[in-house]
């Protein structure tokens, strides 16, 4: 089963995505800071992380450079999960090493659709 | 003067003609007399000669009577012979017959001519002739006289005619010329002058008539030039004089005349300092202005003959000759009596107004005293003023502050209030979906209207973060080229499913034009505006129409105006004023059945005006239809817009 880990502060929005993905048959392992995302992501080697950009403590931003810049396999997709306020800060999430990115709200009928989307994207 | 020439041409014409006559009487006749006496008598000689030869055989043959016969015929036929004579050599007469002595008077010009006869060395005998030259010499003579009367025939008539001919061509035009001259010396310009021909004397004639004539011209002008000279100097109020190196007036102006009650004869010739109160500062006055060139505003006095003084200040300078040496001085016053009053009067005048002024100077003091006091309480009040007016201006920072504030309160608020909605959405649909499993209709009823006010309200939340935003200034403006028929589909593509159910007609007429602007600002107002007309729009059609404009002047940007339109229930006018206010919603029988935020044309206009640089209108009728017109610029000017998201 393909893992993916999830980095969300927002419980209910990561029981929302959780849903959706696990009905896609995906393995969900999540963290509700960026510290602990980083870990994660090189213990688990997930197949893709969904992160958040607003978390406590250290930013998505700052975790995905991290996770790019670890010994570990620094190639694992990364997706953003931005906000609609977060417009002007695109440029400098996908400097920081992001593969692509949604925008919130998280609508649970389409994310998989979304999330394989912007996959397709990187591959080609 | 004119039988001078006559003679001057003549005399010598007549001694040539003199001497002439004189050579011909003198030398030539009488040597011409000569010659043909002497041709003569060598003529008459030879002919004695063969008379002589013919008779020689006569005589020897002793034929007298042919002898006489012979000589008889000669002395018939040469009438000037006056007689032969022949004698034998005993010296008997044997011609003529007749002893008829030789008349002893024989005249001047009777010449005898002898030849002896000889045969051999016999003397036969002796001839002698008398031959008279008088007659030849006499035609001779006269014929001289003949010609010498033609020559003098000739010369006295050509002297006669050359006299003539001098006379008339020559002395009485100069004549006239010469009288026409002394007249225009004494300024006659009309003496007769005789009529031209072209030799010349007439081309004398013509040079002194146009000599004559510019003389006349010349004086026409100098008379007309003079007389406007006279007439600047008569025309002067001012008196003018002119004033020779001893100090004698040499010419006035009639004004002159007026001031010191002289007329002009009297004035020129006398002692110019006689007219002053003060002669001896009017001697001094044109010294001075020898001396220095020119004075100014020298003050005299004028004593008129009457008596009466006339205050007057001078000008006067130098005028020089020709050569440039000064030869007088020309003065010009200026009567200043009326000056003099005034200065008076000004005196008097100033006088009081001192007086007064002390006076006044005195009461302005106190007053000014008192105004200085007043002064400072106005100072204090002023003070006070400014003191209020910053007062006034930090509250009113403040209150700006407090706006934005609240903007900014209301948008991270928003955002708060967003995140549960997202749950309560996300869970609602998922379950709806039956994802956790079956539902009855009861509870898919329930759930489905959780899941519309959840929408309803994430929809009004997102409004009033964008109205909050944009009137805080701390919106985002995102410019990116796109094609404007890519986002007019777009936009359609969201109602597709409800334009379906409802039976709806649509039409669309998009151009595909590259934008360059906030395409998801522009997409907000289209869904906006589509989303209404498919909410109002119970049967007929909906039309989607863009249209380009290009602009008439480079100020202002080519526009492209995006028509929606559709054949819903309209609207009345007196509602169309407040439709673009916030919560507006406007009562109809829809109204009730259809949701709206009361936000959605509000932000449109907000989106279109501040964002997009544009503008919306509309055109409604009641029951009919409703048409939307969004009009924004092909390409956003990115400075004034820029400058609002500067504030982020």
């Amino acid at each position: 089963m393909k893992k993916v880990l999830i980095v969300e502060d927002n419980k209910d929005n990561l029981d929302l995505m959780s849903y959706s993905l696990k009905r896609a048959g995906y393995e969900i392992i999540s963290a509700e800071t960026g510290e602990e995302g980083v870990e994660l992501a090189m213990r688990e080697k997930p197949c893709f992380i969904l992160m958040d950009i607003n978390l406590p403590g250290i930013d998505g931003i700052e975790a995905t450079r991290r996770i790019r810049n670890s010994e570990a396999d620094g190639n694992v997709p990364i997706i953003a999960i931005t906000s609609y306020a977060m417009r002007g800060d695109m440029e400098k999430i996908l400097a920081a090493g992001c593969t692509g990115y949604f925008e919130k709200p998280i609508d649970p009928l389409k994310i998989v659709d979304q999330i394989h989307a912007v996959l397709r994207e990187t591959k080609t | 003067m004119g039988l001078g020439l006559r003679l001057k041409v003549l005399l010598p014409l007549l001694f040539l003609s003199l001497l002439f006559l004189s050579y011909l009487y003198g030398y030539y006749m009488p040597r011409s007399m000569d010659n043909i006496e002497e041709e003569h008598r060598v003529l008459v000689e030879r002919h004695v000669d063969s008379v002589a030869d013919a008779i020689v055989p006569l005589l020897l043959a002793h034929q007298l009577e042919t002898i006489y016969e012979n000589l008889d015929a000669l002395l018939k036929e040469n009438t000037d012979w006056t007689g032969v004579e022949l004698v034998d050599a005993g010296g008997r007469t044997i011609y003529p017959l007749s002893v008829l002595p030789l008349p002893g008077d024989l005249g001047q010009d009777v010449h005898i001519i002898e030849r002896q006869i000889n045969y051999l060395d016999m003397h036969l005998g002796k001839l002698s002739v008398k031959v008279d030259f008088a007659p030849k010499l006499l035609r001779t003579k006269r014929r001289h006289w003949e010609l010498m009367t033609v020559l003098m025939i000739i010369i006295i008539g050509y002297i006669v005619a050359t006299g003539l001919v001098l006379d008339r061509s020559a002395r009485r035009p100069i004549n006239l010329v010469a009288h026409a001259s002394k007249r225009l010396a004494e300024g006659d310009f009309s003496a007769v002058l005789p009529k031209t021909g072209d030799d010349e004397v007439g081309t004398l004639v013509n040079s002194f008539r146009g000599m004559r004539d510019a003389i006349r011209n010349y004086q026409a002008e100098l008379k007309v030039a003079n007389s406007y000279n006279r007439s600047l100097i008569e025309a002067s109020l001012d008196p003018l004089v002119t004033i020779n190196a001893g100090g004698k007036i040499t010419d006035v102006n009639a004004a002159t005349e007026k001031v010191t009650g002289f007329v002009r004869k009297e004035l020129i010739g006398t002692d110019f300092s006689d007219y002053y109160t003060e002669p001896d500062e009017a001697r001094e006055g044109y010294r001075q202005v020898f001396r220095d060139g020119a004075v100014r505003d020298y003050a005299l006095e004028i004593r008129h003959r009457d008596g009466h003084v006339t205050p007057v200040l001078y000008n006067a300078s130098v005028f020089r000759n020709e050569g440039g040496e000064v030869i007088g001085v020309f003065a010009t016053a200026r009567d200043i009596t009326e000056l003099k009053h005034m200065e008076k009067e000004l005196r008097i005048l100033n006088e009081e107004l001192e007086e007064r002024v002390k006076e006044r100077t005195d009461d302005l003091e106190k007053k000014s005293r008192e105004l200085q006091e007043s002064q400072k309480v106005l100072v204090n009040t002023v003070e006070d003023l400014n003191q209020k007016t910053l007062e006034l201006e930090t509250a009113n920072n403040k209150l700006k502050e407090l706006d934005q504030l609240k903007s900014m309160f209301i948008a991270s608020m928003s955002h708060e209030l967003r995140t549960p909605l997202n749950s309560i959405i996300g869970f609602s649909s998922i379950t709806l979906e039956e994802w956790s499993g079956p539902l009855n209709d009861e509870q898919k009823r329930n759930l489905t209207a959780v899941l519309r006010s959840g929408r309803h309200l994430l929809s009004l939340i997102n409004d009033v973060i964008d109205i909050s935003k944009i009137e805080a200034g701390i919106h985002e403006v995102m410019v990116e080229y796109f094609d404007l028929h890519g986002l007019i589909a777009e936009t359609l593509s969201m109602f597709n499913k409800e334009i379906e159910e409802k039976g709806l007609h649509l039409e669309v007429e998009a151009l595909h034009m590259n934008m360059h602007t906030d395409r998801r600002r522009l997409l907000q107002c289209m869904v906006n505006l589509a989303s209404n007309a498919v909410k109002f729009t119970e049967t007929g059609k909906i039309s989607v129409r863009t249209v380009f404009v290009k602009s008439s002047d480079v100020l202002s940007p080519d526009v492209v105006e995006i028509v929606v339109s559709d054949t819903g229930i309209g609207m009345k006018e007196e509602d169309l004023a407040k439709l673009f206010s916030a919560f507006t919603r406007i009562p109809s029988p829809l109204s009730m059945k259809v949701r709206g935020t009361g936000l959605g044309l509000y932000l449109v206009k907000k989106i279109a005006t501040e964002i997009l640089s544009g503008a919306v209108t509309v055109q409604s009728v009641f029951g009919q239809g409703s048409s939307f017109r969004l009009r924004i610029p092909v390409t956003l000017k990115q400075g004034g817009v820029d400058e609002k998201s500067a504030h982020r």
